[in-house]
């Protein structure tokens, strides 16, 4: 295929050069890398040569040896053996006018109009933090109308979007699990000093480790987790926190609950400590209740619900066998239910009750 | 626990290190028997004389460098500068020479200096008397920078400040040196790098500095009654910086100012945002916003300068304004 050649542009400013000189002829067989012409450009002149091999051709009506051209301007054809010379030229690139330098305005003329804001994108806005929690509860943004200024989608937003939707509605999940290891080991724990650990103790440390995978579960959303454990004073529930659960071992948060249950039990709770949880656990064993579902008050996520433990049958092998078994309940936003970190939160528990030394290692 | 000023207890710092460690020396202008201008070191030429509490011509550059040579040779002085100011005249010696002078030995040589002043707009002291400057030594590597708000916080910066062997900028600003505040009897000291929360909230965090720290308190109390509930942080030294504690009130928050009296270009706004944008930006629930001083030499009038200061109808405009994001 002909292959046209035309006046290169040799620097960033350059817009027209002058064609000095043909160093082969029309009808020259040349090779790729051999110089073609020369151009003058900026005061330096330059060799050009050629990338391909081919005869030259130079049409009649080309610019001659010392004709200034435009950037683009064609100058010839490279042709294979037995090809013809185009007959009409292609069209010269370079039909963009030489700009020529502006007049400085001596004339003041009205400012132009200011350039309007660049167009977001098409959607509403939304605040990064909204996305997120947009996410975790697994609300849809895109059709909702932002409270936040310009019209942003803020967390309030989404959270009542949430809430009108039902999707704040509270889903509940229930398991049962087999307690029968962890009813063999607890009197293995007693201390010397201490008493053994009660069984939501332990479970309460097993949640905490669960929680480790799944901080969505976790109202702050991180791995902070401060646990709420309702503890029965007498004369009704108190939910003291125990602060920074996820750093401390079960005996350490045995030996708290304990103490804050006493001082539940004697009214001496500081305002402060039933506040700032981020988990919720309720005991409601010790009444012999086999199972039930935990309300779940704002800013939770999730409540945990604990039924008696007791020996049933349960069939392992084909077989029915006495075992310690206990319900589970977990009551969540519904949004944990549908992205299944809720089940998959239980059912890591349940695993981690069944066999507890997994979970009460340190 | 007794109430002191905040000057009685940087004093109080000062006169118990000086006690401790005979190597510790006071160089500056008016320091000796007259006591320091902002009674820095009152009563303390008369327990250690002229060689502990050496007053000095008008010559920054010159005691600075001294100061610099002594430091390395293993005594601990401590530059009052007066107004801070002054130290803009040694420049040289304190970026070239002070602050890089543990890095050119590999740590052979240490530079156990205290840099003191007053900071800080307030009192008509015009523009050679009213300068923050610790964004400057922030950006520089090599010196720590102590801003304690607090009494107590002057105190155990101080003694903190005294017992290191790094180049200390202690900066105290003129308008808390007469503020009072409980500080403990007993010893102790406040490590460099760890911010404050002086007051816990759940709408929108402030991050404030200096004088902005007791006037975002009072503002925070005062919208706390319409249920607002607002964080302020004080990070207490700018160098090392305390970001980590910016980070988790802001994950809970989801709102960030920073208060600043001093300008806000290339200063800890700027710095502290662009953190929590680089690590918590999924935590923002509206744009960081700052409040600065006014980007100008700080002008003697009194009204001009109170319009160039931020002051309390500022910090409760943008709070507002922010929580309206």
């Amino acid at each position: 295929m002909a292959e046209p050649i035309a006046m290169p542009r040799l620097g960033w400013t350059m817009e027209e050069g002058t064609l000095v000189e043909w160093l082969k002829a029309d009808g020259d067989a040349v090779e790729a890398g051999e110089i073609l012409f020369t151009v003058e450009s900026d005061k330096a002149l330059n060799e050009i040569e050629t990338f391909s091999g081919g005869i030259l051709r130079i049409p009649p009506d080309a610019p001659r040896p010392g004709d200034t051209v435009p950037v683009g301007t064609l100058l010839g054809y490279l042709l294979q053996p037995g090809e013809e010379m185009p007959t009409a030229p292609p069209p010269t690139p370079t039909a963009e006018p030489v700009p020529t330098p502006a007049e400085p305005e001596l004339v003041a003329k009205p400012e132009p109009a200011p350039t309007p804001a660049p167009a977001r994108s098409a959607g509403p806005t939304i605040s990064p933090r909204a996305r997120r929690v947009a996410s975790e509860l697994g609300v849809e943004w895109r059709a909702l109308t932002g409270s936040g200024r310009t019209g942003r989608i803020i967390e309030r937003d989404i959270r009542a979007a949430a809430a009108r939707s039902g999707q704040a509605v509270p889903a509940i999940l229930t398991t049962e699990a087999d307690a029968t290891e962890l009813v063999t080991l607890r009197p293995r724990l007693k201390a010397e000093d201490a008493p053994a650990p009660a069984y939501h103790h332990l479970i309460a440390k097993l949640a905490v480790v669960a929680l480790a995978d799944y901080p969505q579960l976790n109202a702050a959303g991180t791995e902070a987790v401060h646990l709420s454990l309702a503890v029965d004073t007498g004369d009704g529930l108190a939910s003291p926190v125990i602060r920074d659960a996820h750093t401390k071992n079960w005996a350490e948060l045995a030996a708290e609950a304990r103490s804050l249950a006493l001082q539940a039990r004697r009214r001496v709770l500081e305002p402060e400590a039933v506040q700032g949880g981020t988990f919720a656990i309720a005991n409601l064993g010790m009444y012999g209740i086999d199972a039930f579902t935990p309300i779940l008050p704002p800013p939770y996520r999730a409540a945990l619900g604990l039924g008696r433990i007791a020996e049933r049958p349960a069939v392992r092998e084909g077989r029915v066998v006495p075992r310690a078994l206990i319900a589970l309940s977990l009551t969540v936003e519904s949004g944990l239910l549908e992205n299944g970190a809720a089940a998959r939160f239980l059912d890591r528990l349940r695993s981690l009750i069944e066999r507890p030394e997994l979970g009460l290692l340190d | 626990m007794p109430e002191l000023t905040y000057i009685e207890a940087a004093h109080q710092a000062l006169a118990e290190e000086m006690a401790r460690d005979e190597t510790i020396f006071v160089v500056g202008e008016g320091i000796g028997p007259r006591g320091g201008n902002f009674n820095t070191t009152t009563g303390l030429f008369d327990l250690y004389g002229p060689e502990r509490l050496r007053d000095t011509p008008i010559c920054e550059r010159g005691f600075v460098g001294l100061c610099a040579g002594a430091a390395m040779t293993g005594t601990r002085p401590v530059v009052d500068f007066m107004f801070l100011d002054f130290i803009l005249d040694a420049f040289g010696e304190l970026i070239n020479q002070i602050a890089k002078m543990q890095y050119m030995s590999s740590g052979r040589l240490k530079m156990p200096i205290v840099l003191r002043g007053c900071i800080g707009v307030g009192g008509a002291a015009a523009t050679h008397h009213s300068g923050n400057y610790y964004p400057i030594f922030t950006h520089l590597p090599g010196f720590k920078v102590a801003v304690p708000s607090s009494p107590y916080d002057a105190k155990g910066l101080f003694k903190t400040a005294l017992r290191g062997d790094d180049p200390v900028l202690f900066l105290e600003h003129k308008s808390l040196l007469n503020t009072r505040g409980e500080v403990p009897e007993g010893e102790y000291a406040i490590p460099f790098g760890q911010a404050a929360v002086c007051r816990r909230g759940e709408h929108l965090t402030v991050v404030a500095f200096t004088t902005m720290v007791p006037e975002t308190l009072q503002v925070a109390e005062a919208l706390s009654g319409e249920g607002l509930s607002v964080e302020v942080i004080d990070p207490r030294t700018t160098s090392p910086l305390d970001i980590d504690t910016v980070l988790e009130s802001v994950h809970r928050t989801g709102r960030l100012l920073i208060a600043d009296e001093t300008f806000a270009p290339c200063g800890m706004g700027a710095e502290i945002a662009a953190a929590v944008v680089d690590r918590a930006f999924d935590d923002l629930d509206a744009p960081v916003r700052r409040l600065n001083g006014a980007h100008v030499p700080t002008p003697y009038s009194a009204p001009l300068e109170a319009a160039v200061a931020p002051n309390r109808e500022d910090l409760e405009r943008a709070i507002r304004d922010l929580m309206a994001e």
